[in-house]
């Protein structure tokens, strides 16, 4: 039996900001941004990564990408912690591990030509000569869909569907092996999304990547992904493959996801109604004890306001953390 | 597999325009730019070739001649355009000659300001905490410091040679240009495409010269410019207090004091030299305002 | 050029609380250039209902929230049509009666909050601003109606709001304060451009839920612009969508997701990744990119990315006409039924 290599290997991992006030930054408290996470994403996988605003999903990426310090746990890339790499290995692993960004516009430098951008990723890594880089340069436009000849045009000159692809492409440039994305579609119009989804799914087959993607748009999830995690407040309350979060999802806050984002066909269906979850996202300046989704969840019980669910396991693929569910009988 | 190719379609196209032609009519599309260029080419022209278009130098006297008005007064001695001075010189003269001194000594500031300013904000915005804050209180120190108060302090210690009035315009703006860079500096550096350089795995030095670098330098650039006519302001001043440059070196400062006694009898001595920065810097600023407008390659219409 | 009035129940008066008549708005660019941002856009509108409009960047959208409300930017222009308010045109009314309308009568939503809301004063101080300039209330009937409307929008902060200001909350929350602003003084209509992109799912939901309530409570009537077809399809009566400054589809919701008949709508309804779907598919996405609104082809704004297109499509730009009743299409080539697998692929059974 093979199961696939594993890729990343995330442990257990926290952070924790002091929060300082005052004249000599006495400690008031923490930002409990992320509060154990544990995953691993395994080759050919397109993992997404569902959750709001202060849930903490940004910042997990930074930790995937080595860009922020961990207060403790583990990330592992191909077996070698991150934060123990050795230069060689490290060079290797910013050549492996790429990410794509959210908004199209500040991500590409606005006084370089998209010839120049392209390169940079092997001209940082001193990979080809100059006349190599220029051409690598072409061929990567042709692979996201533009014609060769923009390469001397600067970004504003692109619409924001032709800049996500650009980014694209240079996320593509050192052939990676895992794309990392933050939120790859939401700033874009329907149509360009959808090319851009596409585009995704054929450069996975293309080049057996392996993806991890954050987003707030579950519709958007549930046609890229292959498994799923839903985060909230710094942990994953529920993981799963797609069609497992999809159709049987357990944890109320999946639900509650689910529930409130529109949906055309639900739309038309006069028997169910647009369910509204009540309540503020959580301040991870100041998480509720217990289960910290309780203060908004109808199914809360007693138990819910003192302990930390613990995780339940539903089947290989499909854990969620609760006290309440999955129901017992 | 994966589909649709862009054609020229949407992007604002370039056609095929001679390059002159393009600059023509980009200098008439924008007029203000253009009054500024042609303004600038004048001070370049009596910087430079002063000897050339002056009859008399500026220091010839000529006692017989002197507080003599210009061209719109009967009495006005032929050869001298603008009328002379309180010891005969010609004022022409005595004002384009002092292009040399006062733009020398305004450029230099400039660029020792830009590159002190630059190299604080640099080291600051690299190292950050203390380093950083110890930095920024200096120059909150040194802006506190009124301009008149550290010039008359340091110039009546030392003698105003040129070099010396440098240093004391420089020792006055560093703290603003500073303070500006390390700003942008940290708005850059918290930027997507520098993040997307260190997920490639770019040095900081790369960051710093490549990215950074690349979209601080051109404002940097727009304030500099107009930066000149400020030095040239803040010299005149000094040297029409009497310590700046020296007599018999013009320049405007000196001049416009020269006539100070005058202003009831011969006003055109203060005046003119006054007319004359007000021409600088209104030159100055013509070509970095537009070139602000224009410099940005992120500016562009939405149709 | 939707020049003819689409058909509508009409109020016992015969007259619509909002009709709109062959809306033109351009941009003047250089000379002998204009932009025609919108083109040719007529609708109605009647106590509680919601009228969703759907588009694209460059669609002309956003303009038409301007254009309504009379504050188009220069170098932009109303150039032609009427927009009839209670019978009036509001083409034609004074500048000074304009002001008065808007926020009294006439709602109005923007997307970001952070630049609309005052920074210098408190949030509570803002509502009640507002709430004084239009309406007739004593400093007390003015709290409580500022309070009231804060628990509309799901903020219960009470007195503390007239303490706080805007940089003290989140972008959420602000968003929020900008939809209390828009119906404090309980305006017959709301015009919403985009009110919940910056906002995350469930605070959206709270918010699209809130203003459904306010229609079903004060009979509001509201226009909701926006490029998400979720949002539009949940809380729209009717749809109008929206390409190149022309309005391509106008119908009743319902009409409009089982039997879209223009290309473009069938194209971008199919391109919406939903959550209901079956299997992980490719998205039948529209070839190419959004039209340069500076160069636009003769005939169809939308041919050279029509899997209907045909000759004529490149030579006349189609009238509207009435394919169903109530629902206008503009196009040569109405998209057949039988073509529409649109069924399985929203994966919903139809209720009766």
């Amino acid at each position: 039996m093979m199961t696939n290599p594993s890729m990343f290997d995330v442990k257990d991992i926290r952070k924790n900001i002091p929060i300082r006030r005052g004249l000599f930054s006495r400690q008031v408290g923490t930002w409990d941004i992320l509060n154990g996470i544990t995953f691993s994403l395994n080759k050919g996988e397109i993992m997404g990564c569902v959750g709001e605003s202060g849930s903490g999903k940004s910042v997990l990426l930074d930790c995937l990408l080595r860009m922020t310090s961990l207060s403790s746990g583990e990330v592992s890339y191909s077996g070698r912690n991150l934060w123990s790499m050795n230069q060689d290995e490290l060079r290797g692993f910013r050549r492996d591990v790429q990410l794509i960004f959210q908004d199209p516009v500040g991500s590409l430098h606005p006084r370089m030509t998209i010839e120049q951008i392209l390169s940079e990723p092997l001209a940082i890594n001193a990979i080809g000569t100059p006349h190599e880089r220029k051409e690598r340069a072409a061929e990567l436009l042709q692979l996201v869909g533009l014609d060769a000849s923009m390469a001397g045009r600067y970004p504003h000159q692109f619409s924001g569907g032709q800049r996500q692809r650009i980014g694209i492409a240079r996320a593509l440039a050192m052939n990676p092996q895992v794309i990392l994305a933050d939120e790859p579609v939401s700033a874009l119009d329907v149509s360009l999304a959808a090319q851009v989804l596409n585009l995704f799914l054929d450069l996975q087959e293309q080049f057996d990547l392996t993806y991890f993607i954050i987003a707030h748009d579950m519709a958007v999830l549930r046609q890229l992904c292959t498994k799923l995690a839903v985060i909230y407040a710094g942990r994953f309350v529920e993981t799963g493959l797609n069609q497992e979060i999809y159709n049987s999802p357990q944890h109320p806050y999946t639900r509650a996801l689910l529930q409130s984002s529109p949906s055309m066909a639900r739309s038309l269906d006069t028997r169910q109604q647009f369910e509204v979850p009540r309540g503020e996202s959580p301040d991870s300046a100041r998480l509720p004890a217990g289960c910290p989704f309780h203060p908004r969840c109808d199914f809360a019980r007693d138990v819910c306001a003192v302990e930390l669910p613990p995780q339940k396991r539903i089947s290989d693929t499909h854990a969620v953390l609760c006290h309440v569910f999955p129901e017992a009988g | 597999m994966v589909s649709n190719v862009q054609t020229a379609g949407t992007i604002l196209g370039t056609r095929e325009t001679p390059g002159w032609k393009k600059a023509a009519i980009f200098l008439w599309e924008n007029k203000t730019l253009t009054i500024g260029l042609v303004m600038l080419i004048v001070v370049v022209v009596c910087t430079v070739a002063a000897p050339l278009i002056t009859t008399y130098g500026p220091n010839d006297q000529d006692i017989r001649n002197r507080l003599k008005p210009g061209f719109w007064s009967e009495e006005g001695s032929p050869g001298h355009p603008l009328g002379t001075d309180g010891v005969g010189r010609d004022l022409w003269s005595r004002i384009v000659y002092s292009f040399r001194a006062s733009l020398f000594i305004a450029i230099c500031a400039v660029l020792i300001t830009v590159a002190i300013g630059m190299t604080v904000a640099l080291v600051s915005g690299t190292f950050g905490g203390w380093v950083d804050a110890l930095l920024m209180r200096i120059t909150e120190v040194q802006m506190a410091f009124p301009f008149i108060v550290l010039a008359l302090a340091i110039l009546s210690a030392v003698r105003p040679t040129p070099l010396v009035l440098v240093v004391v315009l420089s020792l006055s703006a560093w703290p603003f240009y500073a303070r500006v860079i390390r700003s942008l500096i940290i708005t850059e550096v918290q930027s997507d495409y520098v993040k997307a350089a260190r997920v490639q795995g770019a040095s900081t030095w790369r960051i710093l010269f490549q990215y950074v670098a690349r979209n601080v330098a051109p404002p940097v650039f727009v304030v500099a410019t107009i930066d000149i006519a400020t030095m040239i302001v803040l010299e005149g001043v000094l040297s029409f207090l009497g310590i700046g440059v020296q007599p018999p070196t013009p320049s405007f400062g000196n001049v416009i004091a020269d006539g100070k006694d005058y202003l009831n009898t011969a006003w055109w001595v203060s005046t003119f030299p006054g007319v004359a920065i007000v021409f600088i810097v209104f030159a100055f600023n013509l070509v970095g305002d537009t070139l602000h407008k224009h410099i940005d390659p992120t500016l562009r219409t939405r149709y | 050029m939707m020049s003819q009035l689409p058909t509508h129940t009409n109020t016992s008066t015969g007259q619509h609380l909002l009709e709109v008549r062959d809306l033109k708005t351009y941009y003047k660019i250089g000379k002998n250039r204009e932009i025609k941002a919108v083109e040719g856009l007529s609708f109605t509108l009647d106590p509680g209902q919601t009228l969703g409009i759907v588009g694209e960047s460059g669609s002309g959208k956003s303009t038409v929230s301007r254009s309504l409300i009379r504050l188009v930017d220069k170098p932009g222009y109303i150039a032609g049509g009427q927009m009839l308010w209670r019978g009036r045109d509001l083409l034609s009314i004074p500048d000074g009666e304009m002001t008065r309308l808007r926020g009294k009568e006439i709602g109005l939503i923007f997307q970001d909050p952070t630049t609309s809301l005052n920074p210098l004063l408190t949030v509570g101080g803002q509502l009640l601003e507002t709430v004084k300039t239009h309406l007739r209330l004593s400093d007390h009937e003015a709290q409580a109606q500022v309070l009231e409307t804060l628990e509309l929008v799901g903020i219960r902060e009470g007195d503390a709001v007239f303490h706080k200001y805007p940089c003290d909350y989140s972008t959420g929350f602000r968003q929020r304060v900008m939809i209390a602003m828009s119906i404090v003084c309980r305006p017959d209509i709301v015009i919403a451009d985009e009110p919940t992109t910056m906002l995350g799912v469930t605070v959206q939901a709270q918010i699209l839920a809130a203003l459904r309530e306010l229609q079903h409570e004060l009979g509001m009537a509201m226009i909701l612009i926006t490029h998400d077809f979720g949002v539009v399809s949940e809380i729209s009566d009717r749809i109008l969508v929206m390409y190149a400054g022309y309005a391509m589809e106008y119908a009743p919701k319902r009409e409009f997701l089982l039997e879209p008949k223009h290309p473009y709508s069938v194209g971008l309804i199919t391109s919406v990744p939903i959550i209901e779907a079956r299997k992980s598919r490719r998205l039948k996405v529209i070839p190419g990119f959004p039209p340069d609104m500076l160069r636009l082809p003769p005939g169809c704004p939308f041919a050279p990315r029509c899997s209907y297109v045909q000759e004529k499509c490149h030579e006349e730009m189609p009238a509207a006409r009435e394919v169903a009743p109530g629902h206008w299409c503009a196009c040569h080539f109405p998209v057949p039924k039988a073509d529409l697998d649109l069924v399985e692929q929203l994966s919903f059974e139809e209720t009766a």
